[in-house]
Protein backbone atom coordinates (compact mmCIF):
# COMPACT_ATOMS: atom_id res chain seq x y z
CA UNK A 1 0.00 0.00 0.00
CA UNK A 2 2.73 2.23 0.81
CA UNK A 3 4.72 1.54 -2.02
CA UNK A 4 1.59 2.27 -4.18
CA UNK A 5 1.10 5.73 -2.54
CA UNK A 6 4.61 5.88 -3.16
CA UNK A 7 4.26 5.60 -6.81
CA UNK A 8 1.02 7.64 -6.88
CA UNK A 9 3.21 10.69 -5.68
CA UNK A 10 6.36 9.98 -7.93
CA UNK A 11 3.62 9.91 -10.83
CA UNK A 12 1.96 13.46 -10.01
CA UNK A 13 5.52 15.09 -9.02
CA UNK A 14 6.54 14.02 -12.70
CA UNK A 15 3.59 15.58 -14.61
CA UNK A 16 4.99 18.71 -13.28
CA UNK A 17 8.62 18.22 -14.69
CA UNK A 18 10.17 18.61 -17.73
CA UNK A 19 12.21 16.64 -19.10
CA UNK A 20 13.66 18.68 -22.06
CA UNK A 21 14.38 21.15 -19.71
CA UNK A 22 16.37 18.91 -17.53
CA UNK A 23 18.50 18.56 -20.35
CA UNK A 24 18.29 21.57 -21.56
CA UNK A 25 19.63 23.24 -17.77
CA UNK A 26 21.74 20.69 -17.02
CA UNK A 27 24.70 21.51 -19.09
CA UNK A 28 24.35 24.56 -18.19
CA UNK A 29 24.60 23.94 -14.01
CA UNK A 30 27.90 22.24 -15.26
CA UNK A 31 28.87 25.59 -16.65
CA UNK A 32 28.04 27.66 -13.96
CA UNK A 33 28.87 25.56 -11.03
CA UNK A 34 32.33 26.64 -10.98
CA UNK A 35 31.45 30.53 -10.61
CA UNK A 36 29.23 29.44 -8.02
CA UNK A 37 32.16 28.08 -6.23
CA UNK A 38 34.04 31.16 -6.51
CA UNK A 39 31.04 32.87 -5.16
CA UNK A 40 31.17 30.56 -2.07
CA UNK A 41 34.87 31.19 -1.82
CA UNK A 42 34.10 34.64 -2.12
CA UNK A 43 32.04 34.61 0.68
CA UNK A 44 34.44 33.25 3.24
CA UNK A 45 37.56 35.11 1.90
CA UNK A 46 35.48 38.71 2.16
CA UNK A 47 34.60 37.25 6.15
CA UNK A 48 31.02 37.51 5.57
CA UNK A 49 29.15 35.19 7.68
CA UNK A 50 28.37 32.40 6.40
CA UNK A 51 24.54 31.50 6.55
CA UNK A 52 23.98 35.25 5.05
CA UNK A 53 26.27 34.22 2.52
CA UNK A 54 24.66 31.27 1.49
CA UNK A 55 21.03 32.48 1.84
CA UNK A 56 21.69 34.92 -0.76
CA UNK A 57 21.96 32.47 -3.13
CA UNK A 58 18.75 31.33 -4.04
CA UNK A 59 17.44 34.98 -2.54
CA UNK A 60 19.24 37.21 -5.52
CA UNK A 61 19.53 33.65 -7.55
CA UNK A 62 21.68 35.53 -9.97
CA UNK A 63 25.66 35.47 -9.70
CA UNK A 64 26.92 38.92 -10.91
CA UNK A 65 24.05 40.52 -8.70
CA UNK A 66 25.15 38.22 -5.82
CA UNK A 67 28.91 39.01 -5.99
CA UNK A 68 27.91 42.86 -6.40
CA UNK A 69 26.25 42.40 -2.76
CA UNK A 70 28.84 40.66 -0.87
CA UNK A 71 31.62 42.75 -2.39
CA UNK A 72 29.95 46.31 -1.35
CA UNK A 73 28.40 44.77 2.10
CA UNK A 74 32.18 43.60 2.90
CA UNK A 75 33.52 46.83 2.02
CA UNK A 76 31.05 48.36 4.45
CA UNK A 77 29.16 50.50 1.56
CA UNK A 78 26.18 52.47 2.27
CA UNK A 79 22.72 50.96 1.46
CA UNK A 80 22.37 54.02 -1.38
CA UNK A 81 25.36 52.49 -2.94
CA UNK A 82 24.09 48.90 -2.87
CA UNK A 83 20.75 49.92 -4.89
CA UNK A 84 22.91 51.59 -7.26
CA UNK A 85 25.38 49.09 -8.05
CA UNK A 86 22.63 46.33 -7.92
CA UNK A 87 20.49 48.21 -10.48
CA UNK A 88 23.72 48.35 -12.85
CA UNK A 89 24.73 44.96 -12.08
CA UNK A 90 21.14 43.74 -13.19
CA UNK A 91 20.32 46.32 -16.24
CA UNK A 92 20.36 42.88 -18.36
CA UNK A 93 18.15 41.63 -16.46
CA UNK A 94 15.12 44.15 -17.80
CA UNK A 95 16.61 43.27 -21.37
CA UNK A 96 15.73 39.42 -20.18
CA UNK A 97 12.60 40.34 -18.86
CA UNK A 98 11.70 42.32 -21.99
CA UNK A 99 12.63 39.04 -24.36
CA UNK A 100 10.74 36.79 -22.25
CA UNK A 101 7.25 38.97 -21.82
CA UNK A 102 5.83 36.97 -24.26
CA UNK A 103 6.21 33.60 -22.69
CA UNK A 104 4.43 35.18 -19.66
CA UNK A 105 2.02 37.25 -21.42
CA UNK A 106 -0.78 34.51 -20.57
CA UNK A 107 0.37 32.95 -17.45
CA UNK A 108 -1.69 33.25 -14.31
CA UNK A 109 -0.70 35.51 -11.94
CA UNK A 110 0.74 34.08 -9.31
CA UNK A 111 3.64 32.93 -11.85
CA UNK A 112 3.55 36.45 -13.41
CA UNK A 113 4.84 38.13 -9.90
CA UNK A 114 6.77 35.53 -8.66
CA UNK A 115 8.50 32.83 -11.00
CA UNK A 116 10.33 35.65 -12.73
CA UNK A 117 12.89 35.52 -10.39
CA UNK A 118 14.50 32.38 -12.16
CA UNK A 119 15.39 35.16 -15.15
CA UNK A 120 18.74 34.69 -15.57
CA UNK A 121 21.53 34.68 -18.22
CA UNK A 122 21.06 30.63 -18.52
CA UNK A 123 17.63 30.62 -18.48
CA UNK A 124 17.28 33.16 -20.87
CA UNK A 125 19.28 32.12 -23.34
CA UNK A 126 17.48 28.10 -23.18
CA UNK A 127 14.32 29.69 -23.47
CA UNK A 128 14.80 33.17 -25.96
CA UNK A 129 13.33 32.53 -29.48
CA UNK A 130 11.59 28.79 -29.07
CA UNK A 131 8.23 28.56 -30.32
CA UNK A 132 7.69 25.13 -28.80
CA UNK A 133 7.46 27.04 -25.56
CA UNK A 134 4.44 29.61 -26.23
CA UNK A 135 1.88 27.18 -25.10
CA UNK A 136 1.32 28.36 -21.49
CA UNK A 137 0.94 25.46 -19.72
CA UNK A 138 4.16 23.68 -21.49
CA UNK A 139 6.02 26.74 -20.96
CA UNK A 140 5.08 26.71 -17.06
CA UNK A 141 6.49 23.41 -16.68
CA UNK A 142 9.37 24.19 -18.48
CA UNK A 143 10.17 27.14 -16.54
CA UNK A 144 9.83 25.77 -12.82
CA UNK A 145 11.84 22.60 -13.88
CA UNK A 146 14.74 24.67 -15.03
CA UNK A 147 14.46 27.21 -13.06
CA UNK A 148 14.47 25.61 -9.66
CA UNK A 149 16.93 22.84 -11.15
CA UNK A 150 19.57 25.66 -11.87
CA UNK A 151 19.02 26.91 -8.07
CA UNK A 152 19.44 23.90 -6.50
CA UNK A 153 22.80 23.91 -8.62
CA UNK A 154 23.84 27.23 -7.83
CA UNK A 155 22.65 26.87 -4.09
CA UNK A 156 24.75 23.77 -3.43
CA UNK A 157 27.62 24.74 -5.65
CA UNK A 158 28.06 28.15 -3.77
CA UNK A 159 28.02 25.73 0.22
CA UNK A 160 31.02 23.41 -1.81
CA UNK A 161 32.50 26.56 -2.52
CA UNK A 162 32.47 27.89 0.72
CA UNK A 163 34.13 24.42 2.19
CA UNK A 164 36.30 23.15 -0.78
CA UNK A 165 36.60 25.94 -3.17
CA UNK A 166 40.19 26.89 -2.45
CA UNK A 167 41.35 23.17 -3.26
CA UNK A 168 39.27 22.85 -6.57
CA UNK A 169 40.31 26.15 -7.81
CA UNK A 170 44.03 25.56 -7.25
CA UNK A 171 43.31 21.72 -9.45
CA UNK A 172 41.23 22.69 -12.03
CA UNK A 173 41.12 25.45 -14.74
CA UNK A 174 37.72 26.56 -13.93
CA UNK A 175 37.65 30.04 -14.78
CA UNK A 176 37.29 28.89 -18.66
CA UNK A 177 33.89 27.38 -18.12
CA UNK A 178 32.18 30.53 -18.75
CA UNK A 179 33.51 32.11 -21.63
CA UNK A 180 32.82 28.50 -23.11
CA UNK A 181 29.42 28.04 -22.30
CA UNK A 182 28.72 31.76 -23.71
CA UNK A 183 30.44 30.65 -26.27
CA UNK A 184 29.31 27.44 -27.07
CA UNK A 185 25.49 28.88 -27.00
CA UNK A 186 26.66 31.78 -29.37
CA UNK A 187 28.32 29.47 -31.98
CA UNK A 188 25.10 28.17 -33.35
CA UNK A 189 23.27 31.42 -33.02
CA UNK A 190 25.93 32.76 -35.87
CA UNK A 191 23.49 32.07 -38.50
CA UNK A 192 24.04 34.62 -40.80
CA UNK A 193 26.19 38.00 -41.14
CA UNK A 194 23.40 39.76 -39.30
CA UNK A 195 23.90 38.07 -36.01
CA UNK A 196 27.39 38.03 -36.54
CA UNK A 197 27.65 41.64 -36.76
CA UNK A 198 25.60 41.96 -34.13
CA UNK A 199 27.35 39.80 -31.51
CA UNK A 200 30.89 41.29 -33.28
CA UNK A 201 29.78 44.21 -32.36
CA UNK A 202 28.45 43.61 -28.84
CA UNK A 203 32.01 42.12 -28.05
CA UNK A 204 33.58 44.51 -29.40
CA UNK A 205 31.86 47.13 -27.22
CA UNK A 206 32.29 44.91 -23.96
CA UNK A 207 36.23 44.81 -24.52
CA UNK A 208 36.40 48.76 -25.61
CA UNK A 209 34.65 49.55 -21.84
CA UNK A 210 35.43 46.76 -19.51
CA UNK A 211 38.36 48.56 -17.98
CA UNK A 212 36.54 52.01 -18.09
CA UNK A 213 33.37 51.04 -16.92
CA UNK A 214 33.11 48.40 -14.76
CA UNK A 215 29.51 46.65 -14.42
CA UNK A 216 28.24 49.36 -16.97
CA UNK A 217 30.30 47.26 -19.78
CA UNK A 218 27.47 44.47 -19.74
CA UNK A 219 24.47 46.51 -20.50
CA UNK A 220 26.36 48.87 -22.66
CA UNK A 221 27.23 46.25 -24.96
CA UNK A 222 24.14 44.63 -25.38
CA UNK A 223 22.11 47.60 -25.52
CA UNK A 224 24.48 48.38 -28.77
CA UNK A 225 23.78 45.27 -29.92
CA UNK A 226 20.30 45.53 -29.40
CA UNK A 227 19.79 48.96 -30.93
CA UNK A 228 21.80 48.15 -33.98
CA UNK A 229 19.04 45.11 -34.19
CA UNK A 230 16.01 47.90 -33.96
CA UNK A 231 17.38 50.33 -36.29
CA UNK A 232 18.40 48.09 -39.19
CA UNK A 233 16.47 44.78 -39.74
CA UNK A 234 14.90 43.68 -37.30
CA UNK A 235 12.20 40.69 -38.93
CA UNK A 236 15.48 39.19 -40.48
CA UNK A 237 17.67 39.02 -37.53
CA UNK A 238 14.91 37.87 -35.28
CA UNK A 239 14.44 35.27 -37.56
CA UNK A 240 17.93 34.05 -37.66
CA UNK A 241 17.75 34.46 -33.79
CA UNK A 242 15.63 31.40 -32.90
CA UNK A 243 17.53 28.62 -32.82
CA UNK A 244 17.28 25.72 -30.42
CA UNK A 245 19.77 24.73 -27.95
CA UNK A 246 20.75 21.44 -27.88
CA UNK A 247 21.50 19.47 -24.91
CA UNK B 1 25.42 48.87 6.02
CA UNK B 2 23.81 46.04 8.15
CA UNK B 3 23.40 42.40 5.96
CA UNK B 4 19.79 41.65 6.55
CA UNK B 5 18.56 45.05 5.03
CA UNK B 6 20.90 45.00 2.49
CA UNK B 7 19.68 41.31 1.31
CA UNK B 8 16.13 42.43 1.48
CA UNK B 9 17.42 45.57 -0.61
CA UNK B 10 19.21 43.06 -2.88
CA UNK B 11 16.43 40.98 -3.38
CA UNK B 12 14.10 43.42 -3.94
CA UNK B 13 16.05 45.15 -6.93
CA UNK B 14 16.75 42.27 -8.79
CA UNK B 15 12.90 41.26 -8.64
CA UNK B 16 12.24 44.00 -9.38
CA UNK B 17 14.34 44.32 -12.61
CA UNK B 18 13.23 40.63 -13.39
CA UNK B 19 9.57 41.83 -13.45
CA UNK B 20 9.86 45.39 -14.86
CA UNK B 21 7.95 43.77 -18.43
CA UNK B 22 6.71 41.47 -17.61
CA UNK B 23 4.35 42.52 -15.11
CA UNK B 24 4.73 46.42 -13.91
CA UNK B 25 5.22 47.36 -17.75
CA UNK B 26 4.11 44.37 -20.68
CA UNK B 27 6.48 44.26 -23.23
CA UNK B 28 3.56 44.16 -25.63
CA UNK B 29 2.97 48.11 -25.03
CA UNK B 30 6.70 48.73 -26.04
CA UNK B 31 6.85 49.98 -29.80
CA UNK B 32 7.32 47.14 -32.41
CA UNK B 33 10.84 47.63 -33.60
CA UNK B 34 12.31 48.18 -30.21
CA UNK B 35 10.47 44.45 -28.89
CA UNK B 36 11.74 42.78 -31.90
CA UNK B 37 14.99 44.16 -31.20
CA UNK B 38 14.48 43.14 -27.75
CA UNK B 39 13.50 39.81 -28.73
CA UNK B 40 16.37 39.16 -31.04
CA UNK B 41 18.56 40.53 -28.76
CA UNK B 42 20.07 36.96 -28.25
CA UNK B 43 23.68 37.28 -30.35
CA UNK B 44 23.88 40.72 -28.71
CA UNK B 45 23.95 39.02 -25.14
CA UNK B 46 26.08 36.52 -25.85
CA UNK B 47 28.36 37.84 -27.46
CA UNK B 48 28.88 40.83 -24.50
CA UNK B 49 28.65 37.75 -22.09
CA UNK B 50 31.82 35.73 -23.83
CA UNK B 51 33.97 38.46 -23.67
CA UNK B 52 32.93 39.80 -19.79
CA UNK B 53 33.53 36.50 -18.56
CA UNK B 54 37.05 36.03 -20.79
CA UNK B 55 37.91 39.42 -19.30
CA UNK B 56 36.70 39.15 -15.62
CA UNK B 57 39.57 39.94 -13.40
CA UNK B 58 42.24 38.36 -15.55
CA UNK B 59 43.09 40.89 -18.55
CA UNK B 60 46.60 40.50 -18.31
CA UNK B 61 45.93 36.71 -19.37
CA UNK B 62 43.35 37.00 -21.62
CA UNK B 63 45.34 35.70 -24.51
CA UNK B 64 47.60 32.90 -22.72
CA UNK B 65 46.92 29.64 -24.59
CA UNK B 66 45.04 28.09 -20.85
CA UNK B 67 42.24 30.57 -22.22
CA UNK B 68 42.75 31.15 -25.96
CA UNK B 69 43.18 27.24 -26.60
CA UNK B 70 40.45 26.00 -24.91
CA UNK B 71 38.21 28.50 -26.66
CA UNK B 72 38.60 27.54 -29.79
CA UNK B 73 38.38 23.99 -28.71
CA UNK B 74 34.75 25.11 -27.72
CA UNK B 75 33.65 27.35 -30.53
CA UNK B 76 34.25 24.36 -32.87
CA UNK B 77 33.01 21.98 -30.72
CA UNK B 78 30.03 23.82 -30.59
CA UNK B 79 29.92 24.33 -34.19
CA UNK B 80 30.00 20.46 -34.62
CA UNK B 81 27.20 20.83 -32.76
CA UNK B 82 27.97 18.85 -29.91
CA UNK B 83 26.50 18.36 -26.34
CA UNK B 84 26.58 21.71 -24.17
CA UNK B 85 27.68 19.99 -21.44
CA UNK B 86 30.58 18.44 -23.13
CA UNK B 87 32.14 21.53 -24.74
CA UNK B 88 31.81 23.13 -21.26
CA UNK B 89 33.60 19.95 -19.71
CA UNK B 90 36.08 19.95 -22.58
CA UNK B 91 37.31 23.20 -22.80
CA UNK B 92 38.16 22.88 -18.65
CA UNK B 93 39.63 19.61 -19.41
CA UNK B 94 42.06 21.27 -21.86
CA UNK B 95 42.53 24.35 -20.04
CA UNK B 96 43.31 22.28 -16.88
CA UNK B 97 45.76 20.25 -18.85
CA UNK B 98 47.78 23.00 -20.53
CA UNK B 99 48.06 24.48 -17.32
CA UNK B 100 49.31 21.79 -15.76
CA UNK B 101 52.00 21.88 -18.62
CA UNK B 102 52.84 25.28 -17.32
CA UNK B 103 51.60 26.97 -20.01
Amino acid sequence: MTSVVAAGRRSRLGRHIDPGAIRDIAPMGVAVAPLGVVVGVTVVSLGIPRLVGQASSPLIYSGSAQLTYLTLVSADAGLMAVLGALLLANSRLIIYSSGLAPYFRDQPAWFRWLTPTFIVDQTYVVVAGRDDLRDPARFRRYWLTAGSLLGVIWTAATATGMVAGPLLQELFALDVAAPALFLGLLVPRIVDRGSLVVASLAGAVAAATHGVVGPLALPLAMLSGVALVALTNPQRLAAGHGVEVRS
Amino acid sequence: VSLVPSLVVAVAITWLTRISFITLLPADRLPTSLRVGLEAAAPAVLGALVVVTLLHERVEVTWMPSRLVPLIVAAFLAHRRVNLGVVVLAAVVVATGLRWLGW
